[in-house]
């Protein structure tokens, strides 16, 4: 926004330069020194903002490592899938993950409804995922490449939940700001695969976490809108609230975390395919 | 207060008028109009109601297929490239839900151990290995070979899901717009089909009619009217008067909220006709009245016309009504239409043509100039006096001629079909209909029929059921693969656990679940609360007469289920022989369904081996499970790390088999003490009590899983089907492991019969689709046919009654029509024309409208007998009213023959048909009616009575 002012202001003291020359030189003299002023103020301040707050990368690699900030975490959280007709489905979950290099390996294991009780899944890389069905007794690999499908029922694709780096994937710049957030477009860049061709986000200026997004397809015709309520916990922001609606299909879902806890002890054997087949109380 | 003076009259109605005239041309804006078929059922019709509810839950009404053609193969880079930026504009395209085709469909490949998820053709590829591969894993892929990729390889289809509430009109017209850009060298043509299409394109033909059969109309009347009136002015009158007829006809359509339906092509031709008739009655009749003496001629006239013109629409609203009365819209609201029509061209013919010749014309003497009817009067005198000889000389012949005639015909009513589908409607090689075409020849057709299944879905005896009720589907000759919940969960189940079936339990049901939940696509067959799903098919047949052929299969299957859920320790010992025999007998009937007949199977040998098992079997069951458990302890899941693998799978075997002889499956103990025992045996003893406990366990599930697979293969084999699909093998396979479950579901009948109890389950079952609302469509138009009949043939008998004041000169002005009705009706099914909501109206008009050649004969006949004898009378009537008739039914038919210029066939049947009914029934009234007089009239002449 600071940038674009910025690139404005050029023009727009030529324009008034040459045109009031003719009518009287010194008062042009003056309004030429008042603007030049004015422009040297903006670009100290540009550049200030800059360097305060970054440009729309800067702020996106930001909120990436704010959310990617803790080495582990666990949590347990209920998920509530709304139909169109706004018929509602209510999971609960814990969550176990871990930083290892780049990636986040992560273990989900649901611990209701019934239907639903003890269904494992292990994420040890992008295309590296397990699956276990407690009814049947043996632990599945699934190899995801459709991106776009949904996570076990919800509105959040497998590719919503493994993307940790979006500027690897995204360019952003901001295209408005308050007093409190930014707006940052993220445009995809050119030989990223991700489903989404743009991404509308609102980031806390406070958190550095995102506060709404508006996700969109191929054709740019909105496809997804995220709100999300923060809250920090120890010195982390975390998402307290997340709700996810798909456009296409008036489908909702609401994800309330119950409790969270960071940077805690998690042994490498928790991410494994022995226990997976565990029942969520029994894991350590 | 100043008197009324009648130009202030004349000018007050002339304003009144044209102001009505333009209040009504502007509800035009609003006029709707109709083109799903489940509204052309009666409102509250059971069938209609369904159709709807069902295309608004499972989103049906919403799906349109894009089929786009290549020039060679759809295997081809170029083509799939120009293929994919088509799918990314229509996906684009405002009130497009979603696109799926040959690149996004979604594809679940097994894997070793596992699934991959992918999109079929994640990368479009570029060499022709890559795209030979992908070829040939399509073509051999049931879901897709047919359903995406036509037979002959040369033509994709795209699943258009419309986004529900949108105006169908306006986004297939922008489909289409999109797909015209795309035809080129890539993709040669492009078709779009499916249910939504037939709005959009009744909307298309209906208006291209309009503008077309109009214009031909008016030019056509304009002709007539010339020959009759002669002078432009009367010719321009008559036009305005018809054309106003027509403004005010569809006004009142649209302010009554009366949607036009595929049938409405008919009203303005008709209106037109009608209009043009009254108006040439009039103005004629002012034209006679004038020459005669100018001075109060248009008061003359008025006196003199407005009986015959009244009564006249009486007989055509009469015979139109009697559409009305049938409650079945596409021909009742027609029958509105047409009503508002004939009673516009009355008021129009009795105000507006009078006062505008009054206010225009009362000065100006006529000239004299004797039109084009007086020059063919002469022409028609000389041969109408000899018709009227020939009826009197062969009176005897006529008669039983035309009823022999009748008789003949009506031996082949019953051979009259009917024919509803707005498809077969649709001119050949038009878009749809090719569509159709290429949907019924290289896919798997585009008529709807489905099982709607209402219950706990997630019950797996409900799954099972959809199961049978897709095999059963399937057993239909036509009849595409069918689709459902049931179908995926197999194929899951199968993909991810080896067995083709649906699991035993509904935990495991709902475990399979998880993987569809949320998918958009599953919206097609089963509700987002999992109460309600369906088996969908389509029939590739488009004719009405097969698709209702159709349900009578899909009754046998539909009804309410109550089944009760047994386990198998809890069956008696002295029950299974005879729960065995049943569930056998069951086998049997759904193996028959999956091969649909193709194997004569014997299942002594299956009995056999179903009761017991051999010696060998048990040592393969051992063999796979020792290969399994191997595999298992060296696999990342199990639950014990075993540091010697080799040593702990030989005191296994070592152990199972000193207990073979004992039979494992009876003593599942075995293999806990096995297991135990070979981790003791081979140093694997320091585990927590949750590892062993969970390796135990999962050690006795690959004993479960292994002993039922080799069960299930040895069972197989015992039935000696060489079946080379192994899909419908894995299916049979399938159904056998339904035999080995330790769950069984019974019919409550059976298991009472038995005498075994469990846990009940019901669900109904209901078919519906395109079958059963044919069905009630061919129901309606029988019905309809009669009631019309009836209800034309009594008001008009009524009528005749109160006008002829004679019973048997009504019953006599009733024979031609009826003559006509039976013979058309018996001709119609001699030549295989079908009842269509075209053809279904014809009796309606030929009665209301043929009425009037009747009515005329008789009344003209039975004055000139007052001054004349018999031969004469007949002679001079056949001049006048003869003459008239002919020139009538030549004028009205020819402008119904106009019709045959239409797109629709079933407005083409309807106009040359009716052309032919209104010239048989002018016929029979020239002809039959004098010849029945004459010999009334001779017998009461004997009397001395000289009159009818």
């Amino acid at each position: 926004m600071i940038g674009k002012t910025k690139k404005e202001l050029g023009p727009c003291k030529n324009e008034k330069g040459g045109s009031t020359m003719n009518i009287n030189t010194k008062q042009n003299n003056k309004n030429n020194l008042t603007l030049k002023i004015i422009a040297a103020n903006l670009l100290f301040l540009s550049v200030f903002v800059s360097q305060a707050f970054g440009s729309g990368d800067q702020i996106l690699e930001k909120v990436d490592e704010t959310m990617n900030a803790p080495k582990s975490s666990f949590s347990i959280s209920q998920m509530i899938l709304v139909d169109s007709s706004g018929n509602r489905k209510e999971r609960e979950m814990m969550e176990w993950s871990k930083k290892q290099g780049n990636e986040t390996i992560r273990l989900i294991k649901f611990v209701s409804p019934k239907d639903v009780k003890d269904v494992g899944f292990l994420t040890l890389a992008e295309d590296q995922m397990y699956l276990w069905l407690p009814e049947f007794g043996k632990v599945r690999r699934i190899a995801s490449s459709a991106k776009n499908q949904n996570f076990m029922g919800s509105d959040l694709s497998y590719d919503d939940l493994s993307t940790t780096d979006r500027t690897k994937h995204y360019s952003a710049k901001i295209i408005a700001e308050d007093d409190k957030t930014w707006t940052l477009l993220l445009t995809r860049k050119p030989n990223s695969d991700k489903p989404y061709s743009k991404t509308e986000m609102v980031v806390s200026k406070e958190s550095y976490v995102t506060l709404e997004s508006k996700m969109y397809d191929e054709s740019g015709n909105l496809w997804k809108t995220m709100k999300i309520k923060p809250k920090k916990v120890g010195k982390y922001w975390t998402i307290e609230e997340l709700i996810v609606e798909d456009k296409k299909t008036n489908h909702k879902t609401i994800i309330i975390n119950k409790d969270t806890k960071f940077d805690i002890d998690l042994s490498d054997e928790i991410f494994t395919q022995r226990t997976l087949k565990k029942q969520a109380d029994q894991i350590k | 207060m100043p008197r009324i003076k009648s130009k202030h009259i004349k000018i007050f109605s002339l304003l009144a008028i044209i102001v009505l005239s333009i209040l009504l041309g502007f509800s035009l804006r609003n006029l709707k109009t109709s083109f799903v078929i489940d509204e052309y059922l009666p409102k509250g019709d059971k069938e209609a109601e369904f159709f709807k509810e069902f295309g608004e839950k499972f989103g049906s009404n919403q799906l349109v297929f894009i089929l786009a053609e290549a020039n060679q193969t759809v295997f081809d880079t170029e083509f799939l490239k120009t293929l994919k930026r088509l799918q990314e504009e229509i996906k684009s395209t405002e009130g497009i839900a979603n696109v799926i085709s040959i690149l996004n469909s979604i594809d679940i490949k097994k894997t070793e151990d596992g699934i991959e998820v992918a999109d079929l053709i994640p990368e479009i590829p570029e060499s022709k290995e890559e795209m030979d591969e992908i070829r040939s894993y399509i073509m051999s892929h049931p879901r897709f070979a047919g359903k995406i990729v036509s037979q002959n390889e040369k033509i994709t289809n795209m699943y258009v899901y419309i986004t529900y509430g949108q105006d169908l009109v306006k986004v297939i017209g922008k489909i289409y717009e999109t797909t015209e850009r795309y035809k080129g060298d890539q993709i040669k043509s492009i078709y779009i089909g499916g249910m939504p299409t037939t709005v959009y394109f009744g909307n298309k033909y209906m208006r291209s009619d309009f503008s077309k059969l109009i214009p031909v109309s008016i030019v056509f009347m304009l002709i007539i009217l010339f020959v009759f009136l002669g002078r432009v002015s009367y010719v321009v009158l008559a036009l305005f008067s018809v054309i106003l007829s027509l403004i005010w006809a569809f006004g009142l359509t649209s302010l009554f909220g009366i949607p036009l339906t595929i049938s409405a092509s008919i009203i303005p031709v008709i209106i037109i006709a009608i209009g043009a008739s009254y108006g040439i009655h009039v103005i004629s009749r002012y034209i006679a009245e004038k020459r005669e003496n100018p001075t109060g001629a248009i008061r003359r006239t008025l006196k003199d016309i407005w009986v015959p013109v009244f009564m006249s629409a009486i007989t055509t609203i009469a015979g139109f009504t009697s559409n009305v009365v049938t409650n079945f819209p596409p021909i009742s609201n027609l029958g509105i239409s047409v009503s508002f029509g004939v009673i516009s061209a009355t008021i129009l013919s009795l105000v507006l043509i009078p006062v505008v010749i009054s206010l225009r014309d009362e000065r100006r003497s006529e000239n004299g100039k004797a039109s084009f009817e007086d020059k063919i009067e002469d022409f028609l005198r000389k041969y109408l006096s000899r018709l009227a000889g020939m009826i009197i000389s062969l009176r005897f012949i006529i008669i039983f001629g035309w009823i022999g005639l009748a008789v003949l015909c009506a031996i082949f009513i019953p051979k009259v079909r009917t024919e509803m589908q707005f498809s077969a409607f649709y001119p050949e090689k038009s878009p749809p209909k090719v569509a159709s075409e290429i949907l019924r020849d290289q896919f798997s057709g585009s008529v709807p029929v489905f099982f709607l299944f209402k219950g706990d879905i997630k019950e797996p005896i409900v799954l099972r059921e959809m199961e049978r009720a897709n095999y059963y589907l399937s057993m239909y000759k036509d009849m595409g693969s069918p689709q459902s919940i049931a179908d995926l969960i197999s194929e899951m189940n199968w993909k991810l656990y080896g067995s083709y079936s649906i699991p035993d339990t509904r935990e495991q049901v709902a475990n399979l679940w998880i993987f569809f939940e949320g998918n958009p696509n599953i919206k097609q067959i089963i509700t987002q609360d999992n109460s309600e799903a369906v088996v969908i098919s389509q029939f590739k047949k488009e004719e009405s007469e097969e698709i209702i052929e159709v349900l009578k299969h899909l009754r046998k299957f539909e009804g309410e289920r109550k089944f009760v859920k047994i386990f198998a320790e809890e069956i008696p010992e002295e029950k299974k022989n005879e729960l065995n025999s049943y569930l056998i007998s069951e086998l049997e009937k759904n193996i028959s369904f999956i091969d649909q007949g193709k194997h004569k199977i014997d299942f002594s040998e299956f009995r056999n081996h179903y009761i017991t098992i051999s010696e060998d079997l048990q040592e393969n069951i051992v063999r796979s499970f020792v290969s399994e458990v191997q595999k298992y302890v060296e696999s990342p899941e199990s639950e014990i790390e075993i540091s010697n693998s080799t040593d702990f799978i030989r005191h296994l075997v070592e152990k199972i088999n000193n207990h073979k002889k004992d039979g494992i499956s009876q003593n599942p103990k075995i293999i806990k003490e096995a297991v135990q025992y070979a981790l003791q045996k081979s140093g694997n003893h320091n585990n927590s009590n949750d590892d062993l406990e969970g390796f135990i366990s999962s050690i006795e599930k690959i004993f479960e899983d292994v002993e039922r697979k080799e069960r299930v293969e040895y069972l197989y084999s015992s039935l000696k089907i060489n079946e080379n699909s192994p899909e419908i093998a894995e299916k049979i396979k399938g159904q056998i492991s339904y035999l080995l479950s330790t769950v069984f579901y019974i019919p409550k009948d059976v298991a009472e019969k038995i005498g075994l109890n469990g846990e009940n389950t019901s669900f109904s079952i209901r078919a519906g689709g395109m079958p059963p609302l044919l069905g009630q469509l061919d129901k309606e138009i029988v019905s309809s046919q009669i009631e019309s009949i009836l209800f034309a043939s009594i008001v008009i008998y009524i009528m005749l009654i109160i006008q002829l004041r004679s019973i048997q000169l009504s019953s006599i002005a009733m024979l031609p029509i009826i003559l006509s009705v039976v013979i058309y009706l018996g001709f119609m099914g001699l030549i295989n024309i079908p009842l269509d909501y075209g053809t279904l109206m014809i009796s309606g008009v030929a009665i209301g409208t043929g009425i009037d050649y009747s009515i005329h004969a008789i009344h003209r006949l039975r004055k000139e007998l007052v001054s004349f004898q018999y031969m004469e009378a007949l002679q001079r009537s056949m001049i006048s009213t003869g003459k008239a008739i002919i020139a009538n039914t030549m004028a009205v038919s020819l402008a119904f023959l106009i019709l045959v210029l239409s797109d629709l066939s079933l407005i083409e049947r309807f106009g040359w048909v009716t052309a032919l009914v209104m010239s048989l029934a002018a016929a029979s009234a020239l002809t039959i009616i004098p010849a029945i007089l004459s010999i009334i009239y001779d017998r009461k002449n004997k009397k001395g009575i000289r009159s009818l």
